[in-house]
C-alpha cells in the first residue's frame, strides 16, 4: 500500500518533468530567436568594431572578412542557421575569441554558479532569519534597525558597495582579497586551494547577496506577520505551545512558501547582477564575458550568453515548483 | 458544589484610533464541574472575546484584559506569566473554533498536530504519543483512524476536521473545554454529530464545557445553564429550561422569537412566526448611554434610555439586566 502510493507519486513527478521539459524546450526555442532578433536589431557588427580597432580599413577587405563568417546573409537565414545549429547545442563560433561558443560558456560558467549558488544561499538564508527575528519582534527597536538596514541594503548601488568593500576589506584592513577567483601564481594542495577560493568568493558574493537579502527579509517578515494573524496559529497558541515553537514549526513553514517563488525569479536578476560583480571583482565567469561580447559585437558569443542564462532561469522555475509541491502538501505536482 | 471556573468582573479591550474601547465589560459567571454552561448572542456581542480572554489567546497588543478575575480552582489565570499560563493551555482548559477549515495548520500532518499537543502536556516518548493519537482519533469517531493519522488537513471534510480539533483538544485531558461556535460552519447533519460527540465525550472525561454560540437550537440541546450576552455584557443569566420558558430580558425573547422552533408552538396550533430583531448590535465605541439595547427594545422607555439597568439577581437563582424584570421582582 505505501510502496504502491510512492510508485505512483514517482510516476506523477517523472511525467511532470517530461511535460515540463517539453514546455521548457519550446521556451527555450521561443528566447533564442527574441534574443537574436533583439542583438541584431543593435547597428554594428563584430567586423565594425575590428575596423574600428585597427584603426580603419578597406571595405573589400571588410566585406570578404563578412563573407567568410557568413555574415552577409540576409538576417532570416543567419536565424535560420542560427536555430538549426543551437537545436544541436551548436552555439556557434566567437570570431573575438576564436573558440566555439559554447566551450567558451563553458570554462566560464563554473565560476559564474560558484558565485550565483554562494550569494543565493547568503541572501535567502540571511533574509529568512532577519525576517524571522524581525516578525517576532514585531514593532520594537530591533525590528525598526532590521527594517532601516534592510532598506539601506536594497537602496545601496550595487556596484558602489562592491567598490566600498574593496576599499575596507582589501585595501585599508587587508583582511580579504578583492579580485579574481584565485590568488595567482600560487601552488596549493586541494584543500588550501578551496580556502583560497572562498576567500575570493567573500566580497562578491556578499555585494551580490546584499540587494536581495534586503527583498528576503521584507519579505519574509511580512509573510510571518500575515501567518501570525491565522486561524491555526490561534489553535497553536491555545495547545500551549511556547512562541519558539509556533514561530519555527507553525508560522516559519508556512511564511516560506511566498519566500520559494522568489527564489525562483531571483535567478534572472542574479544573472543581471553578476555582470556589474563580476566586473568590479574581476570574477572569470559569464557576466563579464557578456559585457565584454557586447563591447565587441560578438553576437554568436552574446546570444549564447543570454540563452544559457534563460536556461538557467527555466531549470530555477522547474526546482521551485518541485520544492513549493514538497513544502505544501496542498499543491501536487500535476 | 464548588465552582470550577469563576470569572469575575472581566474586562477585555482593544485598543482603537481613539484610544481603548471596552469589548467586554463586567462579566462574571461560574461553571461547575463536568456542567455546560452556554454563552448565547449575536455576532459582535463579545462571547468570542470572553472565551479568548479566559485562555488569553487574544493578540496583546491590540487587546488587553483591563480588569477582573480567571479563576481556576482557586487559581487566577490572569495574574499567571506566560510560562505557567501555556501549562493552563491545553491542559487545564482546551479550546475549539468556529472555522475547522481554517484552523488546522495545512503543512502538518493531522498526527503530527495531535502529538505534538500530547507531548507539550504529558511525558510520553513518540511511539507512545503517537498510538494515543491514533487513540484520540478513534474516540471521536474517525474511521480508519490508523491511516488517517498522516493525511494533511486537506484531505478532511469540515466535519472530520472539527474532530480533529476535538481530538487535539483532548490530547492534555482538559477539565474545561471551550467550543466556540463549534458547528457554525458545518452542515445541519454534521451539526448534530459533533454535538453527541461532544456530550458523549463530555461525560467519558468528565470536562466542563463552555459552549459559544449564536445558535439556541444548540444551546438547548447540551446546556444546561445560559448566558446571554449583548453589547459586551451580560444580560440575563438562566438555567436552560428557564429561559426557553421564561426569558425576563427583552433581548432574550428577541432571540427566542427568531429561533425556528418545532414542538413548543404546538398548542398554538398556529404555525410559528419568525420575528427578526429590528437594527443591529451598536459598535463597541458607539453605546448609547443607558441600556445598550433600548434603541432596539419595543418595551423601553424614558428611563432605559437615561440609565444602565444592572445585572441583579431576580428569582430561581436567575438573573436580568432589564429595569422591567427586576420592577416585578421587587413587587412579586
Amino acid at each position: 500500500m505505501q510502496g504502491a502510493t510512492q510508485g505512483a507519486g514517482r510516476n506523477r513527478i517523472v511525467r511532470f518533468l517530461v511535460r515540463r521539459s517539453a514546455q521548457a524546450g519550446l521556451t527555450l526555442l521561443a528566447i533564442a530567436v527574441l534574443n537574436f532578433v533583439i542583438v541584431h536589431l543593435a547597428p554594428g557588427d563584430a567586423i565594425d568594431v575590428l575596423a574600428g580597432e585597427f584603426g580603419g580599413a578597406d571595405a573589400q577587405y571588410l566585406d570578404k572578412l563578412r563573407r567568410s563568417y557568413g555574415l552577409d546573409q540576409p538576417i532570416y537565414v543567419q536565424l535560420f542557421q542560427y536555430l538549426f545549429n543551437v537545436v544541436q547545442l551548436n552555439l556557434g563560433f566567437s570570431f573575438r575569441n576564436n573558440m566555439p561558443v559554447f566551450d567558451l560558456i563553458m570554462t566560464r560558467l563554473p565560476a559564474t554558479l560558484l558565485l550565483m549558488v554562494a550569494s543565493m544561499l547568503l541572501s535567502f538564508t540571511a533574509g529568512l532569519l532577519l525576517g524571522v527575528f524581525s516578525a517576532r519582534r514585531v514593532n520594537t527597536f530591533a525590528d525598526d534597525a532590521v527594517s532601516v538596514l534592510a532598506l539601506l541594503c536594497y537602496a545601496t548601488p550595487l556596484f558602489w558597495f562592491g567598490l566600498m568593500a574593496i576599499v575596507l576589506f582589501t585595501v585599508k584592513l587587508n583582511l580579504l582579497p578583492g579580485n579574481g577567483m584565485y590568488t595567482i601564481g600560487s601552488n596549493l594542495g586541494w584543500f588550501a586551494a578551496t580556502l583560497d577560493v572562498a576567500r575570493h568568493l567573500v566580497l562578491p558574493a556578499c555585494s551580490l547577496a546584499l540587494f536581495h537579502m534586503a527583498v528576503y527579509t521584507r519579505l519574509m517578515r511580512a509573510s510571518m506577520l500575515e501567518v501570525y494573524g491565522l486561524d491555526y496559529i490561534r489553535t497553536a497558541r491555545a495547545k500551549g505551545l511556547s512562541q519558539r515553537r509556533i514561530a519555527f514549526r507553525h508560522v516559519l513553514p508556512n511564511a516560506i512558501l511566498p519566500m520559494v517563488t522568489m527564489l525562483g525569479l531571483q535567478v534572472g536578476s542574479l544573472l543581471g547582477g553578476a555582470v556589474l560583480v563580476e566586473t568590479v571583482f574581476g570574477w572569470p565567469g559569464l557576466g563579464r564575458l557578456a559585457f565584454d561580447a557586447i563591447l565587441q559585437r560578438d553576437h554568436n558569443l552574446l546570444i549564447g550568453i543570454l540563452l544559457l542564462g534563460s536556461a538557467l532561469v527555466v531549470i530555477a522555475n522547474l526546482i521551485t515548483d518541485l520544492l513549493y509541491a514538497w513544502l505544501d502538501p496542498r499543491i501536487e505536482v500535476a | 458544589m464548588s465552582s470550577i471556573l469563576e470569572v469575575r468582573g472581566l474586562t477585555t479591550q482593544f485598543s482603537g484610533p481613539k484610544g481603548y474601547v471596552t469589548v467586554v465589560e463586567n462579566v462574571s459567571f461560574a461553571m461547575k464541574p463536568g456542567a455546560t454552561l452556554a454563552i448565547v448572542g449575536e455576532s459582535g456581542s463579545g462571547k468570542s472575546v470572553t472565551a479568548m480572554s479566559l485562555l488569553r489567546v487574544l493578540p496583546e497588543p491590540p487587546a488587553r484584559i483591563a480588569a477582573g478575575k480567571v479563576l481556576l480552582s482557586g487559581k487566577d489565570l490572569l495574574q499567571l506569566g506566560e510560562q505557567a499560563m501555556r501549562r493552563v493551555r491545553g491542559r487545564d482548559i482546551s479550546m475549539i473554533f468556529q472555522e475547522p477549515m481554517t484552523s488546522l495548520n495545512p503543512v502538518m500532518t493531522i498526527g503530527g498536530q495531535i502529538v505534538e499537543a500530547i507531548r507539550e502536556h504529558r511525558e510520553l516518548s513518540a511511539d507512545e504519543a503517537r498510538a494515543e493519537a491514533v487513540a484520540l482519533l478513534d474516540r471521536v469517531r474517525i474511521p480508519d483512524a490508523g491511516h488517517r493519522i498522516d493525511d494533511y488537513p486537506h484531505r478532511l471534510s469540515g466535519g472530520m476536521r472539527q474532530r480533529v480539533m476535538i481530538a487535539m483538544a483532548l490530547a492534555g485531558r482538559p477539565k474545561i473545554l471551550i467550543a466556540d461556535e463549534p458547528t457554525t460552519a458545518l452542515d445541519v447533519t454534521v451539526q448534530a454529530q459533533i454535538l453527541a460527540l461532544l456530550a458523549r465525550l463530555q461525560s467519558e472525561f468528565g470536562m466542563g464545557i463552555l459552549l459559544i454560540t449564536h445558535n439556541l437550537g444548540v444551546v438547548a440541546q447540551i446546556a444546561q445553564r445560559v448566558l446571554v450576552m449583548y453589547a459586551g455584557r451580560i444580560v440575563e443569566e438562566a438555567p436552560v429550561r428557564d429561559l426557553f420558558q421564561d426569558p425576563l430580558h427583552p433581548y432574550t425573547e428577541g432571540l427566542l422569537g427568531a429561533t425556528p422552533r418545532m414542538y413548543q408552538d404546538a398548542e398554538a396550533g398556529a404555525r410559528h412566526r419568525l420575528i427578526d430583531i429590528a437594527g443591529i448590535v451598536p459598535q463597541p465605541d458607539q453605546l448609547p448611554p443607558g441600556c445598550a439595547f433600548a434603541p432596539r427594545c419595543p418595551k423601553a422607555f424614558a428611563r432605559c434610555r437615561e440609565e444602565r439597568p444592572a445585572l441583579l439577581p431576580t428569582r430561581d437563582g436567575r438573573q436580568s439586566a432589564c429595569f422591567l424584570t427586576q420592577n416585578t421582582a421587587a413587587s412579586a
